[in-house]
Order: structure tokens, then sequence, then C-alpha cells
């Protein structure tokens, strides 16, 4: 006669070997980002761009990374060391391999929706959020521009214009796509009634985790205020035309409007004089632009609910899903204090991120509740033909049943921006609350401009500081 | 990345797809329609060639770009000056200045100098041959000597524009401005401007670079 204790006893090593070794999606996703957030936040930054080069996966022989979201880490990382050439190499890598996540074929997709449907969605490759992009050509331009390499700066500027009129246009096509399908489904009410039933049940766990999506509200189509400004700073300051100028006034007049900064409302003033000649830029008194990257921005979380569920009975083991959320982290310093003034909030990646993330939310939702139904069903047939098999069933479920962690972990939480004129000697002492040393700047006192770039992951790790002398 | 090439290709042979929906090709600028000749979302060798083509046609036609002693051989010297990209693209404008300044040449009208440019002479041999004046070394009569290089009658500067528009979500229209100024540089003011229009349709599910 079949024992089910001894049966089981003899199988769940095996059931916690497959558990393991179909990934243990969390914990091993844990276990990467959380060892590389601490190598970026403690200042071990050489440690964390090794870690981001070889999980980047460069190609021996064409020496070009293969890894998206690891050539993104790379290229952000090795900016921090002003490591220009090699940060921009990583950077046109991971577009690259954007372009070939947007153009991917029908069996490319396929392949990556039938794997993430029998899995959960890590096993598709990375699908690059518009923010990336965006920030990928921002880093890229600022590479150039710290370079001196003006023209291959303006390609990277133009580009970012591009991706944010691109990015605009996905979210509107995308809002009103999920009006479409919302009307449908009120139309066919008995269409997908089960995962509906489910959805909105997953929705008010949610809340009770104290995510309240009413709050993310997105910039003004979607835009990324820093790369608005920073595009219009580019062309004010490297103007060749008075088009250039008329760029600048229209990147610094939607920076002004989305952020209320001060700073950007002033340079749209500026530039305002410039494009209609009242002012040449020759007349204007020397100027420090004092840009800070501070902080992390938000990191993705599991949130895991085992559910109760709609389907359970009690040839069902196990049935849930894992969601992703978003987790703020920390700013190094609340602002950086210089020359009698301190830098003001231009541009919160957070918002950016969770604004992304809150429009991308329905569609993980969704494919995740489909896919716990898919593997429950599978489960609850393989106990209709043996308990054992039904408990392999559930612990294989329960193990691949994991949220998908992966975002670009260095950008930051915040940008800030402060202006001030050039100290005759060209030299600035930089503070702020909570720096162990003030950061001493020495500026080319010739020049006519500086801009000065200051990223602060923590405030256990030094800061990194580029002058730009224009 | 291996294993999803491998098991795209075996799922290809089951799913056709229409890739060739997602080519690119050339705009016919009179009627807006899309042609059958196809080109990439970049500019290319061709577009350069014909651009270059179109606009020393429409020179050698101006009057202005004429030497007023044409007929004894005078000819015009050009000097280049900026030609700006400012398109998303990283496009090497000396390429197009160069073909441009190859038929020039070979028009007979005009001449470029090299040992004057904006940001410096082309080449910094016509200036560094002039320090050669006291080497032991070279036949002294065969220095080159001062008050002989010419200086440029024209300046060729220019502008290569990109503007990029969404017809659907699978669709996009690239369109790229080639402008370009022949300036007098006696009096400032510009004896000729061309402006050579290229569209293009191509795949809008990504960017155009």
């Amino acid at each position: 006669m079949f024992n089910t204790k001894q049966a089981v006893s003899r199988l769940l090593p095996v059931c916690v070997a497959v558990s393991f070794m179909t990934g243990c999606t969390t914990v091993m996703q844990n276990q990467t980002y959380g060892d590389y957030e601490q190598k970026i936040t403690s200042g071990e930054l050489d440690a964390a761009v090794e870690m981001a080069i070889n999980e980047a996966e460069v190609d021996a022989k064409t020496g070009e990374a293969e890894d998206l979201l690891w050539s993104l880490e790379a290229g952000a990382l090795l900016r921090m060391k002003s490591s220009y050439k090699q940060s921009t190499a990583f950077f046109d890598d991971a577009e690259f391999l954007m372009k070939a996540e947007d153009t991917e074929d029908v069996a490319g997709k396929a392949v990556d929706g039938i794997g993430s449907m029998l899995l959960n969605d890590t096993a598709a490759d990375y699908e690059q959020a518009h923010y990336d992009g965006i920030m990928a050509n921002s880093y890229k331009a600022l590479n150039f521009m710290f370079e001196g390499d003006v023209a291959n700066a303006r390609v990277e500027w133009n580009r970012v214009d591009d991706r944010q009129r691109r990015a605009a246009n996905d979210f509107a096509d995308k809002i009103a796509k999920q009006k479409e399908e919302l009307q449908k489904e009120a139309e066919d009410k008995n269409k997908a009634e089960q995962t509906q039933k489910s959805v909105s049940e997953a929705e008010k766990i949610m809340a009770s985790q104290g995510v309240d999506f009413s709050e993310w509200k997105a910039y003004e189509d979607y835009v990324n205020p820093f790369s608005t400004y920073m595009h219009g700073l580019f062309f004010m300051l490297n103007a060749q035309g008075r088009s250039d100028f008329g760029k600048a006034y229209e990147s610094f007049q939607r920076a002004a409007a989305m952020t209320g900064n001060k700073i950007a409302k002033a340079d749209l003033a500026l530039a305002d004089s410039l494009r209609k000649g009242r002012k040449s830029i020759k007349k204007v008194k020397p100027t420090v632009w004092v840009v800070f990257e501070n902080g992390l921005g938000p990191k993705r979380e599991e949130f895991r609910i085992d559910l109760p569920v709609f389907l359970l009975s009690n040839n069902v083991k196990y049935t849930g899903i894992a969601l992703p959320k978003l987790v703020e982290r920390d700013q190094a310093y609340p602002a950086l204090n210089v020359a009698g003034t301190s830098t003001e909030v231009l541009s919160e990646m957070d918002r950016v991120v969770k604004a992304e993330f809150k429009a991308e939310f329905p569609y993980i939702l969704s494919r995740e509740v489909a896919r716990a139904v898919v593997k429950t069903i599978a489960q609850k047939q393989l106990n209709d033909q043996s308990q054992v098999a039904g408990i392999l069933g559930a612990v294989a479920q329960m193990a691949t049943t994991g949220a998908d962690l992966r975002m670009w972990n260095s950008l930051p939480k915040d940008f800030q921006l402060a202006r001030i004129s050039k100290p005759k000697d060209g030299k600035l002492t930089i503070t702020a609350e909570g720096m162990v040393a003030p950061l001493t700047v020495e500026l080319d006192p010739k020049a006519q401009f500086s801009v000065v770039y200051v990223r602060a992951v923590s405030p256990q790790a030094a800061p990194a500081v580029d002058v730009l002398d224009i | 990345m291996k294993l999803k090439t491998a098991a795209g290709i075996a799922l290809s042979a089951l799913v056709l797809t229409g890739c060739a929906t997602n080519k690119t090709y050339y705009v016919d600028q009179a009627t807006g329609q899309t042609t059958s000749q196809e080109t990439v979302a970049g500019l290319n060798y061709r577009d350069f060639a014909n651009a270059a083509n179109e606009m020393v046609q429409t020179m050698l036609t101006n009057p202005r770009l004429q030497h007023p002693n044409a007929d004894k051989g005078a000819v015009y010297i050009v000097a280049v000056s900026d030609i700006i990209n400012d398109t998303t693209q990283r496009i090497d404008t000396d390429q197009l200045a160069k073909k441009i300044r190859i038929d020039l040449l070979n028009s007979g009208r005009f001449m470029t100098t090299t040992a004057v440019g904006l940001h410096g002479a082309e080449d910094q041999l016509t200036e560094k041959v002039r320090q050669l004046k006291n080497s032991s070394l070279i036949n002294q009569k065969t220095v080159k000597g001062n008050n002989k290089v010419i200086a440029p009658d024209f300046s060729l500067s220019g502008k290569i524009i990109q503007r990029n528009f969404q017809i659907s979500g699978s669709k996009q229209e690239i369109n790229y401005y080639l402008q370009l100024t022949m300036t007098n540089l006696e009096n400032g003011l510009a004896y000729w401007e061309g402006e050579v229009p290229i569209v293009k349709k191509g795949d809008g599910r990504s960017v155009s670079w």
C-alpha cells in the first residue's frame, strides 16, 4: 500500500533540491543586488565596478557587453571614477542591447513569454524602462561634455530629446490602451472573471502593505526634468548659433514649469535674453553651476502574497504570487552648501521611477496572476494523478514564484542644483550636513563658466567631484 | 542569450514573421509616399553623395559664385568652416564637406585652402615648412617664402538637422535637412545657401540610431 508519509520524507530532499535548482529567484536576486548595494554605499567603488563589469558579460572576442542592465550599472559607476571613455563604451553597448530588445522579433518575444509564463518574469531578458534609455544618453552626453567633446555631446543630448519624446508617446498609447481594455472587460462580465477577482484581491493586500499608487505622480509627459534641464544648459553654454539658445530656452522653460526650481527659472530668463539677442553670451558674468547627484533611487523588493485564493482547494498545496514593490533609499546629504548658498532639488529620480513603475504595474500584476493560475491548475492536475506529484508541483511552484527585482540600482534619489558667481581665485569649498570633510574644488580662473558635478551615493562613500571649465 | 537565440531560431521556423515591414525606405518628397528604395535610418554614403552633387550643381549655376576673371582661369578660394551635426547620429561631417570640396575642385571654379580653418589650419605643414629657413639640412632656395599663402574668398559652413515623427506605434518618419552656406568673407554676406531634405520611413519600435 502506498505510504504518503514515507514518500514525502524520501522526496523532500529532492523537492528542496529542485527548488534551489529552479533558481530560488528571490534569494539569488537579493544576494546579488544586496552585495552590490553594500559595495556602493560603503565606498568600495572599485569592487562595485569589478562586479558590474563581470556581470555585464563582456564578450572576449568582440569586447562588447551582453547584459543590458549590468552595462548600465558599469557605465554609471565608471563615470564616478571619471573613466569616461570606458563608461561611454558600456552605455553604447547598453543602447545596442536596448535596440535589440525593442526590435525583437515574434519568435524572440514568444521565447520570453513562454519562459516567463512557466517560471517568472526574470526568465525573460531585461526589458529597459524609458528612464533607463534617457539616463544612459544623459550620462553619455555628460561624459562627452566633461571630455570636451562638444560635437558628440550634442548628438547625445539630441538622443535624450528623442527618447523623451518617444516616452511621452508610449505612455499616452499605454494609458489609452488600458482604458480600452477596461472598457472591453466591463462589457464582457464573464471574461476573465477569475483573473479579475484575483487582481482586485491582490490590490487590496498591496494597499495593506502601504503601497499607495495614488500618491505617485509623473512629471509632465513622463519627462525626467534633470535631463531636460541639462539639455538646456548644454545648448546655452555651447551654443553655435541663435537656434541653440532657442533650444536652451525651450528646455529651461519645460524644466522650470515642471519643477519650479529657481535656478531653472533664472536660466530660462538668461536663455530668453540670449535667444532674442538682447544679451551676448560673452557679456554674461562668470558663473558656476553646481550639479549634485544625490543618494540612491528606489530599489525593488519582493512582496509576496501566499494566496488564500480563488482556486484553493484540498487538491492544491501551495499557490501564491510574488510582486515587486519599490522601496525608497536615502539621500547622501540633504543639500550641498557652497559660497553661502545651498543646492535645491531640481528633479526627483524617485518620482520618475515610480511613475513608470506605476504605469507598468498592471501588466506585471496580470502576468503574475495569470502565471499563478496556470501553475496552480497544473499542480491540481498533478495532484489528481498522485499526491506525491502534487507535492512536487507545489514545491516547484513555490520555488519558481518570484518577483522580478531587476532595475538600474545605482541611479540617484534626486538631482540638485545651485548657481553662483565665479570666485576670482577659482576656489570653491563645498560642505554638507553629515559630510566628513569639506570638498575643495579648483576651477580654471580664466574660464567664463564652470560646471561642478558632485556625485555622492552615501555619507560613507567619498563623493566624486568633476569640473568642466568652458 | 545563446540559449535564447537557439530557441528563437527554432521558433522562427514555425512562425512566419513579417520582417519586410521593419525595413527603412526613402519617402518621395513630392508625393509623401514611401518609395521602394531601401535605405538605412541614419545617413549613408549615398545620402552624402547625392546631397553634395545636388548642392554643387546649384552653386555652379549661381552667377555670384563665378569669379569675374574666370575666363582667365581665376578661381575662388574656399575655407571650410564648421558643419554642425545636429542629429542623433554620430556623423563625420568632414565626409560631406570632402565630397563637396572634390566636386568644387573638379568644377575648375573653386579651390579649397587647407592652410586656414576655423579651428586652425587643416594641414599645419603650410606653416611649419617655413620654419625650415634656418635648417642647414635644407636647400634654402627650396624653402617656401612668406607672403605666398592665399587667403580665402569664401567660407563654407553648414548644419545637418534631424526631426523624427512617430507615424504609428511601429513606424516613424525621419527627416534630415542638410543645409550649407557660402559666405563671402569680404562682406560677410551669404552668397549662396542650399538645403537638401532627405526623408526616410522605417521601423518605429525603437530609436533611429
